[in-house]
């Protein structure tokens, strides 16, 4: 059977882009390595504890907001979310000192001035305007979402002004204030805050979003898959597991099918691959290939952000109260951005620590999930091991990683460590062989401001029928992928 | 690098990257039809720009340059602003 379209990769933004065209009345067929679908999303058990593995709360779900109309479109709103506290969705802690993020443009603002008096510092008229200023630029990226998706091509998404402008550079510009900007990136494990590269548009429609509304998903983030996966079946589409796509066949300039082991095919009339950009290249022939080289190495050259060290929790029953907000724990303001390419050491870098959502309503959780970033050349040592069978060196790294983890975490919440049932651990590694991300990059190809042309890449390919899609061409996160499988989407469905 | 070099060298690795004929890289021809360039295959000639002559390029740049001459005359700018 010949598919109109064959998607490489059951991720989110493959799910998505299948769930869309299979509405549209297209035939689909999604081919996934692994054995489950979800990619990023996807949970794992230990010792009973369901844990996930990239998901831990999203942003603008609320009515009107922008992942709500999404979701809605999807059929997503139906799932057990929940809405963290309106007042104090993410608590960010440095040194001790607390600072609440609140929803609401305005309240954020408020809050977060609030706060800094609380906290004994005096913030200016100068730089109180001036954090105004910046929250009313969320509200109007947020405002305006949808609008940039209407920039199919690649000049105008890259002449858009919002990539092409440094955050850092306005936030110092505009708010005047150290303390303040680093709060405001005290967050920071939503993306990688390069101050060198990282573009305005990112820093804001993440954290607009965010300031909109923020929830978790009760049961796990693979629910999100399993819901996608099952409704595109329901509507006459394939969900094939298990099965690695090995090439992508062209013929005459345009991809004919997809080999899925020896002398097996897939034969589509478009393509749309979920898997990194270099990834998706590696997949084509060189020989009589109609994509010329210089596109493979500007794909292939692009740098990739940092990966995730995780620290996955079980909790003894009924010991840990649930805490309805994230926790971000930073040494300094003035260590939350990258400056110079200088990486703090374990002991200052920041922490995120997520709590999952119990069952019924009950005070307690479960699970808690400590997230720290990290960087390829931390494991990179152990690059030609495979799951399970890195050896005792790494074992001992990454005990003694979680072991600093749970010390920094235990100053604000005692005596953690004897609530402890087991402790799980991954790293960049880990990320690397369970979704396929290069290096385990946490948020894929690293989006550079002053080179906005070539790092935000279009979902169209040298070859006319084979389309990208996935956190690496615009934006990650759920949010980020989501509004890129809409726009691959749409440019698929325009392509028949 | 002196400006009749630069033309060699650029005229050399378009001509050579995007299949064209190099007789066909004049001065006053237009970039995009003589290339044959899409918005795709456009960012494809700044990144073969950049890493031949080690330079960067922004897309408010590329956007202003039509013909061959002026992308020469950028390049040597470029080149000899970032020495």
């Amino acid at each position: 059977m010949k598919y109109d379209v064959v998607i490489i990769g059951g991720g989110l933004g493959g799910l998505e882009c299948g769930y869309m065209l299979a509405k549209k009345g297209l035939s689909v067929c999604i081919v996934e390595k692994n054995a489950r679908t979800g990619g990023c999303l996807q949970n794992f058990t230990r010792n009973g504890h369901i844990f996930d593995t990239g998901f831990h709360y999203v942003g603008g779900l609320a009515e009107g907001q922008p992942l709500n109309k999404i979701f809605s479109a999807l059929g997503l709103l139906d799932l057990p979310w929940k809405q963290l506290d309106t007042d104090c969705f993410d608590e960010v802690i440095f040194n001790g000192e607390r600072y609440r993020f609140a929803n609401g443009y305005d309240n954020f603002t408020e809050t977060l001035l609030h706060d800094c008096e609380k906290n004994g510092h005096t913030i200016n008229a100068k730089a109180q305007s001036g954090l105004k200023e910046y929250a009313n630029l969320l509200k109007e990226i947020g405002e305006t979402t949808f609008d940039r998706l209407n920039k199919k091509s690649l000049e105008h998404l890259a002449a858009e002004s919002y990539f092409s402008k440094p955050i850092y550079q306005y936030l110092k510009e505009t708010i005047y204030n150290e303390l303040l900007i680093g709060i405001l990136g005290g967050t920071s494990l939503k993306m990688e805050l390069e101050e060198k590269t990282l573009p305005l548009y990112t820093f804001s429609q993440i954290n607009s979003s965010f300031v909109q509304s923020a929830w978790r998903l009760r049961g796990g983030g693979e629910q999100i898959a399993t819901t996608l996966a099952a409704k595109i079946e329901g509507m006459g589409g394939k969900v094939l597991t298990r099965l690695e796509v090995t090439r992508i066949v062209e013929k005459d300039g345009k991809a004919e099918a997809v080999e899925i082991g020896a002398g097996e095919y897939i034969e589509g009339k478009a393509f749309i691959s979920n898997l990194h950009p270099a990834l998706t290249l590696s997949l084509i022939n060189r020989e009589n290939s109609s994509i010329k080289n210089i596109f493979r190495r500007r794909i292939c050259n692009l740098e990739n952000t940092f990966g995730m060290f995780t620290v996955n929790l079980a909790l003894k029953a009924g010991r840990v109260p649930y805490l309805n907000r994230n926790i971000f724990i930073n040494k300094n303001t003035d260590t939350v951005w990258n400056k110079n390419g200088e990486r703090e050491n374990f002991e200052n870098r920041s922490l995120m620590v997520s709590f999952q959502v119990p069952e019924n309503e009950a005070v307690h959780t479960d699970n808690i999930d400590i997230l720290m970033p990290m960087y390829w050349n931390e494991v990179s040592k152990w690059e030609g091991t495979k799951l399970f069978r890195r050896g005792e060196e790494y074992e001992d790294f990454k005990a003694k990683t979680a072991e600093i983890c749970i010390r920094r975490v235990e100053e604000y919440l005692p005596d953690l460590k004897g609530t402890i049932e087991g402790t799980f651990t991954s790293t960049p590694l880990t990320y690397r062989d369970y979704t396929g991300t290069i290096n385990g990059s946490a948020y894929g190809i690293r989006k550079d401001y002053s080179r906005a042309m070539l790092t935000v890449l279009s979902p169209t390919t040298p070859l006319q029928n084979l389309f990208l899609t996935g956190q690496n061409l615009n934006l990650h996160g759920i949010l980020g992928v989501s509004m890129t499988a809409l726009m691959t989407s749409a440019i698929v469905e325009g392509s028949f | 690098m002196n400006r009749e070099e630069l033309i060699a060298k650029t005229n050399e690795v378009l001509a050579e990257e995007f299949e064209v004929a190099i007789e066909d890289i004049t001065p006053d021809a237009d970039i995009k039809s003589t290339l044959e360039l899409d918005s795709l295959s456009l960012v494809d000639m700044v990144a073969l720009i950049e890493e031949t002559f080690n330079v960067e390029i922004k897309g408010q740049d590329i956007s202003k340059i039509k013909n061959f001459d002026a992308l020469y005359d950028f390049i040597l700018a470029k080149i000899n602003g970032e020495k």
